[in-house]
């Protein structure tokens, strides 16, 4: 029986336990591996992700268990991180054609859903990677709602670059443009040709980059936290963080160390390439 | 000078203006408020008019040769303050009635998330034309990035439903008004009646439960 292959790590799952997920990772576990082996079968997809994939650990071929821890990292980290983090398409693409595979496997020929107690179980499992999965790009188009301004225009655009996917940015757009014709037609079109222009991007909601995120150690790296921390200060309005920089200029070099499964709590922008570059993981 | 009026007694006006909005987001969305909505524009357009009026007086002033240096130099302060003020004044208008047009937006966008593509009759009456328009406007781009790009067919990818982690396939559910046939995923015809139970799959009633067709039984939701 090849569904041995498909079993999860245990140590893996067990990393995921403090995470807030609606699906037990128990039960993920459990029925990943009553999974139908047909699915293992068709990694094309698959084997794009791992392509992407900036660890490199499998370049082969991944699992479906592999793509769902995949998936519930990527998930955690963008439900708890302040700003949009880089799209993940492949990965939702992916999840998406597994899930309809797996979706037709479960029904009858009519279309219809089975409905003995295996079933019922593999469609409630699907029903929890779905969540997973909606909720991710529900997340994100939340996000990008808010900062949809800053987002497509002005100079912090550039940002947010590369972050958006296609269909995204496409969203992000068409939103801007709508609330400045509605605006338009409402007010700034009636008041004196001086106050037509729209709100500077310095008003617009930008996302929190110094708000504090507790995070996990994946990979030893180090950050330079606190620098980055005076440089925020050194052009912002903060003269409370410059005040104590200069208290305590000692502190201003220090490098932190991070070591694999230590926890901490830092501000968010001096982690921000560590958490893209998956060397952290938010919890 | 007669058209010094005092700009910080109505720029309340547009503070009140949000901070009632703000009152009544909470409960839905409240009237659209037209007549102070137009009141502050007028009133835009009145300091508009006022400062134009000073400054052509300040450059007569400049160009009076009856008046002394000193006078000119008083003439001069004063009228330059009061222009500034209203310039505030104009400026903090536009910014509140751009909030309260923006608020009322994110509500409506809020509720396209709770309550489905159509908005109850209540909201369509307190909402303005335009703020329809940008409704659906809303529900097509919405539609386009979750169904058109994304190309989703199965049904569950609605972004919009599957809200809360499901703890299991089918809840119980009591009805709370005569709501008709309703056809499950699975194919069955179920006759939604007021007091009536049901053991129905989640992702039947999400939508029904929000709209406060049915409600769920038990503690587990």
């Amino acid at each position: 029986n090849s569904r041995s292959s498909l079993q999860v790590t245990q140590t893996d799952m067990s990393a995921e336990d403090s995470e807030p997920p609606p699906a037990p990772p128990t039960a993920a576990t459990a029925a990943v591996d009553d999974w139908p082996d047909e699915i293992s079968a068709s990694t094309d997809d698959v084997d794009s992700l791992a392509s992407d994939d900036p660890g490199g650990a499998n370049d082969l071929t991944v699992t479906p268990a592999e793509l769902i821890d995949e998936l519930l990292t990527a998930w955690c980290n963008e439900k708890l991180c302040p700003d949009l983090l880089p799209q993940r398409d492949d990965l939702v693409d992916c999840v998406r054609d597994q899930l309809e595979g797996m979706d037709r496997q479960v029904r009858l020929p009519g279309g219809r859903p089975t409905k003995d107690l295996a079933g019922y179980l593999h469609r409630l499992e699907l029903s929890r990677i779905r969540y997973v999965t909606t909720d991710l790009l529900r997340t994100r188009l939340a996000k990008i709602q808010s900062y949809a301004e800053s987002m497509t225009v002005g100079p912090n655009g550039g940002r947010w670059a590369g972050r958006l996917s296609k269909p995204e940015a496409d969203f992000a757009k068409t939103y801007v443009t709508s609330m400045h014709r509605h605006f338009d037609s409402l007010v700034l079109n009636k008041v004196p040709q001086f106050l037509r222009h729209r709100p500077t991007e310095l008003e617009a909601p930008r996302p929190n980059l110094d708000a504090f995120v507790f995070f996990r150690v994946r990979r030893p790296t180090t950050t330079a936290a606190t620098t980055s921390q005076d440089d925020n200060g050194a052009d912002g309005s903060a003269s409370a963080t410059t005040a104590v920089a200069s208290v305590k200029p000692a502190a201003e070099a220090a490098e932190v160390e991070l070591r694999p499964g230590e926890q901490h709590l830092m501000q968010f922008a001096p982690v921000e390439q560590l958490l893209i570059d998956d060397k952290i993981l938010l919890i | 000078h007669a058209s010094y009026s005092r700009p910080e007694a109505r720029s309340n006006q547009s503070t009140r203006l949000i901070a009632d909005l703000k009152r009544g987001l909470s409960t839905g969305l409240p009237a659209f408020e037209e007549d102070r909505v137009r009141h502050l524009l007028a009133e835009i357009d009145a300091l508009f008019q006022q400062n134009r009026e000073a400054i052509g007086e300040a450059l007569a002033d400049s160009n009076n040769a009856a008046l002394t240096a000193q006078e000119k130099e008083l003439r001069a302060g004063r009228s330059h303050n009061s222009i500034q003020l209203r310039q505030a004044v104009m400026e903090r208008n536009k910014r509140c009635l751009l909030a309260y047009l923006y608020h009322r937006l994110v509500q409506l966008r809020r509720m396209r998330w709770e309550l489905g593509p159509i908005l109850p009759a209540n909201v369509q009456l307190n909402a303005r034309d335009e703020e329809i328009n940008w409704f659906s406007g809303y529900n097509r781009m919405l539609a386009h990035y979750m169904q058109v790009v994304h190309g989703w067919t199965t049904t569950g990818f609605d972004l919009t439903v599957n809200r809360q982690p499901p703890k299991s396939l089918f809840v119980e559910v009591r009805c709370l008004q005569d709501y008709g046939q309703l056809e499950t995923e699975d194919g069955c015809l179920v006759n939604l009646k007021k007091g009536s139970h049901h053991y129905l799959l989640h992702s039947d009633t999400e939508l029904l439960v929000r709209q406060g067709v049915l409600e769920h039984v038990g503690s587990n939701h």
